[in-house]
């Protein structure tokens, strides 16, 4: 079977389907009686409904996302962390292990920094740590 | 665009196509074309020329029948619904008077949707691959692989048929 086949069977169906089509002016008249019939709502009606199922939907997010538990107190406060020697800026870090800064600064002037303090659990002395490599090295 | 004049030139097309998008289903077809008319008619949906007419109707024909069909499997969801239920889309209608029209309606009934629309638009339409992409809505290739597809498995079912009906002579 090839396409010329297919081609005379298909224009046999469209022939059959022609003879059961109804005629283009009913079907029209038809439509339009149907769409007086049934007013379908104005434009802003429609947008409006919209509107309104967005405003609640946001809305209903918006709850949903401030509803939780209170805010957590922070297991360590910002004085403990500098306590600690945690709290330092990049820069700050960078400055301590001699890398120059666009203003031509290095480690030794800014010894004065106060680092880590030495001996507290759980920290590591970072300066202290670099220029014991560095004199290896 | 008289689109009056267009829609009176193409009324026996798109009542084939709507009757393919409805499944066979009469009712459903005469329904989708109605409706698909008035869209076009009073610029619900807008043709921005960048396919033929015929492209885009038959677009929004088959977008009302989709429309439809969604509509309908949500009414039989919901529950305490006062619609009666809609036919089943899947029956076709027993209208059909030629054998070799009722076994292409069978073997067109065994293939994918997609693959019904591809080669009902390229042998009933007279529209090209590329067309019928335009009013599938789906890429060229995409199209090209359905049509290559559909028909060789429509063959295989069409020969089928014929050599059945051979056996049984």
């Amino acid at each position: 079977m090839n396409d010329d086949d297919l081609r005379h069977r298909f224009a046999r169906l469209r022939r059959e389907d022609a003879a059961r089509a109804e005629p283009f002016e009913r079907v029209l008249g038809r439509a339009r009686a149907r769409a007086a019939a049934t007013r379908e709502p104005a434009g802003w009606v429609r947008r409006g409904r919209w509107a309104v199922a967005a405003a609640v939907a946001v809305a209903a997010i918006s709850l949903w996302t401030l509803r939780g538990e209170p805010a957590r107190e922070p297991d360590f406060d910002a004085s403990t962390l500098q306590a600690l020697g945690r709290l330092r800026t990049p820069t700050d870090a960078l400055l301590d292990i001699g890398v120059p800064t666009p203003r031509g600064l290095r480690a030794p002037e800014l010894l004065r920094i106060p680092g880590p303090p030495s001996g507290v659990p759980g920290t590591v002395p970072l300066r202290e740590s670099l220029s014991h490599r560095r004199t290896l090295s | 665009m008289d689109w009056g004049t267009e829609l009176a030139r193409s009324h026996d097309a798109s009542f084939g196509w709507a009757l393919r998008c409805c499944a066979g289903n009469r009712a459903e077809a005469d329904e989708v074309l109605q409706t698909a008319y008035l869209k076009v008619l009073d610029g619900r949906a807008r043709f921005s020329g960048r396919s033929a007419p015929r492209t885009f109707l038959f677009g929004v024909i088959r977008r009302t029948a989709l429309e439809r069909y969604r509509r309908g499997q949500l009414a039989r969801l919901l529950p305490g619904r006062l619609t009666p239920p809609e036919p089943d889309r899947n029956q076709h209608e027993v209208a059909v008077q030629h054998e070799t029209t009722a076994s292409l309606l069978r073997a067109l009934g065994a293939l994918g949707r997609r693959q019904q629309e591809v080669l009902h638009l390229v042998f009933y339409e007279d529209l090209t691959v590329e067309a019928a992409a335009g009013v599938m809505g789906v890429s060229v290739g995409t199209a090209r692989t359905h049509y290559a597809r559909g028909k060789k498995r429509l063959r295989e079912l069409l020969a089928a048929e014929t050599a059945g009906d051979g056996e049984t002579r």
